[in-house]
């Protein structure tokens, strides 16, 4: 159970230095900016505190010193200088192996850690000495022996499900009643008219006004465990009793009767407080509040297999429709097809919305790539200008996952090989400072990422002669431009003749071709030598649904996609038996064909009329037999998971309408593997 | 067979509970007793959310993972037991009693 | 905490010998669907794939792994879904004679493993706990889960 607490840290602590590093690039523009600098620090703090709980000890410690920097720099004792950036940034590399790895056992490792926790240290001392420090005695010493009673306003604002979860909020106010002299005032404007009413929803949220003598902690010991579902505000609005004054009690006659909240201001006349003393008890408290409630204005936060689920379901509800309006247009009920009607109105949009919803935008990964550019151009001692536009552009947030690598790596290419030194920049006439160019936007119902670089460019010859030195072509082989750039593709190609740090160890283009390959993408080059590099990434909108056509092989069902097929051709049995080497003759033309029956080990049934699905990859057109062909079919593609990924002919599985199970076969594997021989046709 | 774990899990779970909660009703709770059941509120607690949703026991379970949060923050120190927190875990575990054994007498084992 | 930790354990029979996983990563136990879609050129062990609540679960019949010649079904064969790595992409179905029961224990129970033979393709096992004259193997399930993957 613990585990699962951990993974929830480790997932927040990730958002966490997302945030960091985000700020720490704004504040690299912007020095003295106060509101990034409270950001840094607070992440910081939180970092801290959840490494302490959840057992990250070293996390915990290190993040500690960090945050004390940060803290001095917020209460100006420290200048925030391009140097304190770079070691914050190489800072959070350290937190993320910590958070990765957990606490360090290894020696060495360890060793790093603690020089790394001197140079934060080192920081501080080094200032410390040009300027005088102060002494902080911490104001905030709270008087523990107060014996007077005080009076609290309290803000309970349980969430619609708060019932669902077994909580009665009636018990609550009894326990706050025990606690003091309390009066409290029940809100109903968010009831709800009847007709809309979920009887096991709560609606209400209540204000109390409580005089007691006990803890603010004894308060909120009265919510522990309700505090995930509520709004919980308790700010201290007297130093006495004032429940009884005449000045109090119209005040509250008047929430009562217009159902308007109470608010803190509202008592300023009544309270003997000094105003400082009632920042110190309630603002950090207010604080929190402020920041949930901001970050619920603009977006939730939703566990991604939750997206998934509504995915699935909303395309069971499709299935089950077009069974609906099948049923309705042969029924000729004007009720029940105008019901239908409707319902596919309905469901239709509800699956346009789904789908929306689990597209994220690309901006989320970026960060990632900026800091690879602005590391690497350091290291390299280059000077680039990184360039985004269109990161807003939305994409299934499985496509997302697998672009990362693949562009992380198109990036790395772009520095290491493209870009040139700043004198031999200037000697070839250009301006001292390359530029990078990442681009993303909507093609038809694709989406491509582009990203160029304004570098030397690739030089065709050379790749040629070391493509013949790897024996991949030959000598006398005749290859266009396009041909000579396909070469980069070839697995084990690498033109970069010393191994550097960057790219080129051993993983090239063809990686990044197969990556991209498999989230149903395809990349191309475009160089110009002297002039600079574009690659284009070409992707699918969304990898989860694809139209397909179901078929029948054996006792199995399996769904091939609309995309790749080019028509459906029935053949006269005896034309398979004039054939020869699995070649068909078609319309005068010789087609290859694939039986998916032996491919599948289905038994071989004798049919009267065979179906071939005649499938289009790179201009040729390739035969492929099925048992029969069932129809056209909107399906969602489940993964098969790591089990059975060495299947790799099938891409994934779907789910029918009556719960049984049909897998997606990929189209492009499979004619690959027949060119290798290893399907039989 | 798998109802006869559920049987078995939901036999113990509730008598112990059962357990906690009368004492929580104890007049006076000293130190020694306090931190005793507070291992034995973390026990059931952590129990309840690891195996509970596998047979079936959804809602119970879901509720005592609040518990267990809070009981692991007392025994690592981080967080105080007041009385009110005695009192509150008390409402909570009665809850969790009443939850279990509607949740016992109405769901079937999955599919 | 402490050294000593409490494990939960879930026990299972094969024929005749007892194991057992750690209940904390069992999902769910199912009956034995009627149509477990069988998966082309997959390894024999792996029985197909079935649909749990709109997700597709690979399953592994562990009488095969664990090298058994009988392997007629029966009305008690459940399946087990363990999820060794805590995500969707890590859970597989393990296809077991019957289920037996639910063992609380101490981690400090546990012996170490002295099997007569092998067991089929298991490499390694967390341990082997000793009740009421039965032993019971406690399978290490990122080794299962290896082995399935392969």
């Amino acid at each position: 159970m613990l585990d699962k607490f951990k993974a929830k840290f480790v997932e927040e602590s990730m958002d966490n230095l997302q945030d960091l590093e985000e700020s720490l690039f704004l504040l690299e523009k912007d020095l003295e900016n106060k509101e990034l600098i409270e950001r840094i620090f607070r992440a910081m703090h939180s970092l801290k505190g959840g490494g302490a709980m959840f057992g990250f000890n070293h996390l915990s410690d290190f993040t500690h010193h960090l945050e004390t920097i940060f803290d001095w720099v917020r209460n100006n004792k420290l200048a925030v200088t391009s140097d304190l950036i770079t070691l914050t940034f190489s800072a959070i590399d350290h937190i993320k192996n910590l958070i990765k790895t957990g606490d360090l056992t290894d020696e060495q490792e360890l060793k790093g850690h603690n020089q790394f926790i001197l140079r934060l240290q080192s920081v501080l001392s080094d200032s410390a000495s040009t300027l005088s420090v102060h002494s902080t005695v911490d104001s905030q010493n709270i008087n523990d022996e107060i014996s007077e009673s005080k009076t609290y306003l309290i803000n309970f604002i349980p969430q619609e499900e708060l019932l669902q979860n077994g909580t009665n909020p009636l018990y609550l106010l009894d326990d706050i009643h025990a606690l003091g002299e309390a009066i409290s005032i029940a809100y109903t404007h968010k009831v709800p008219s009847l007709e809309l009413i979920d009887i096991t929803a709560n609606y209400c949220l209540w204000q109390i006004l409580l005089n007691t003598s006990e803890s603010l902690n004894e308060i909120k010991d009265v919510f522990i465990f309700v505090e995930d579902e509520c709004e919980l505000q308790i700010d201290l609005i007297a130093d006495s009793n004032i429940l009884q004054k005449p000045e109090c009690i119209e005040i509250i006659k008047k929430a009562r009767k217009g159902n308007s909240l109470l608010k803190i201001e509202d008592f300023q006349s009544l309270s003997q407080l000094k105003p400082s003393s009632q920042e110190l008890e309630s603002g950090e408290e207010k604080k929190k509040i402020t920041a949930i409630k901001e970050h619920k204005i603009s977006s939730i936060r939703v566990a991604s297999h939750k997206i998934d689920e509504l995915v699935t379901l909303v395309s069971e509800l499709v299935t089950i429709q077009a069974q609906l309006s099948l049923y309705s247009e042969s029924n000729e009920d004007p009720v029940i097809v105008s019901l239908s009607e409707n319902i596919q109105k309905l469901s239709r949009q509800l699956r346009e919305n789904a789908f929306d919803i689990s597209l994220i935008p690309l901006q989320s990964e970026l960060m990632r790539f900026q800091r690879l550019v602005r590391d690497l151009s350091k290291d390299q001692g280059k000077d680039i200008d990184f360039v985004i536009e269109g990161g807003d552009l939305e994409l299934d947030k499985n496509i997302i996952e697998h672009l990362t690598d693949p562009l992380l790596h198109i990036l790395r290419n772009s520095i290491d090989h493209g870009i040139e030194l700043p004198e031999e920049r200037i000697s070839s006439g250009k301006s001292p400072k390359g530029t990078i160019l990442f681009k993303a936007f909507h093609s038809g119902a694709n989406v491509i990422i582009e990203v160029s670089d304004d570098g030397k460019g690739m030089d065709l010859e050379y790749i040629r002669q070391k493509a013949i030195s790897k024996e991949i072509v030959d000598q006398n082989a005749v290859l266009t431009d396009k041909e000579v750039l396909d070469l980069l593709f070839v697995s084990g190609f690498s033109t970069k003749d010393a191994v550097s740090d960057v790219s080129g160890r051993g993983v090239g283009m063809d990686v990044v071709r197969r990556k991209i390959a498999n989230i149903r993408g395809e990349v191309s080059i475009d160089t110009e030598k002297g002039k600079g590099t574009t690659i284009t990434i070409r992707l699918p909108l969304t990898l989860s649904i694809i139209d397909g056509l179901l078929v029948k092989v054996g006792a199995n069902q399996y769904v091939i996609p609309i995309s790749a097929i080019d028509k459906i051709h029935a053949l006269d049995p005896s034309q398979l038996k004039k054939s020869f080497n699995n070649v068909v003759v078609l319309d005068k033309e010789q087609i290859p064909y694939i039986d998916l029956r032996k491919v599948f080990n289905a038994p071989e049934v004798e049919h009267d009329v065979i179906q071939m699905v005649m499938i289009k990859a790179e201009d040729r057109i390739t035969g492929v037999i099925v048992d029969s062909v069932i129809g056209e079919y909107q399906t969602v593609v489940k993964p098969l998971g790591r089990y059975l990924k060495k299947q790799e002919i099938l891409s994934g599985a779907t789910i029918m309408g009556d719960g049984t199970l049909a897998m997606v076969v990929d189209t492009s594997r499979l004619l690959m593997e027949r060119k290798s021989k290893k399907v039989a046709g | 067979m798998l109802t006869e774990i559920k049987q078995q899990f939901y036999k113990e779970t509730l008598q112990e509970l059962k357990n906690i909660s009368s004492d929580l009703s104890a007049q006076v709770i000293d130190a020694d007793r306090k931190s005793l059941l507070v291992d034995r509120i973390f026990s059931v607690s952590h129990q309840l959310s690891g195996t509970g949703p596998m047979l079936g026991f959804d809602m119970s379970s879901k509720i005592s993972r609040k518990l267990e949060k809070t009981f692991y923050e007392i025994r690592s120190g981080e967080k105080e037991v007041s009385l009110q927190l005695l009192w509150q875990t008390k409402r909570t575990i009665d809850f969790m009693i009443d939850c279990i054994t509607e949740e016992n007498q109405t769901q079937v084992p999955q599919q | 905490m402490e050294d000593v930790q409490e494990i939960t354990l879930l026990s299972f029979q094969i024929q005749e010998d007892t194991f057992a996983v750690n209940a904390l990563k069992v999902d769910h136990i199912l009956e034995v669907p009627e149509n477990i879609t069988p998966v082309p050129n997959a390894p024999e062990f792996i029985k197909g794939i079935i649909n749990l609540h709109g997700n597709i679960i690979p399953v592994a019949d562990m009488r095969i792994i664990m090298g058994k010649e009988d392997i007629t079904s029966n009305q008690d064969n459940s399946i087990i879904v363990i999820n060794p790595a805590n995500n969707q992409d890590s859970r597989v179905g393990i296809m077991v004679d019957i289920v037996k029961e639910v063992i609380e224990t101490k981690s400090s129970e546990l012996k170490e493993t002295v099997l007569d033979g092998k067991k089929g393709l298991i490499e390694s096992f967390e341990g082997t706990l000793l009740i009421n004259d039965e032993f019971i193997h406690i399978i290490d399930m990122n080794n299962l889960a290896e082995i399935i993957e392969k």
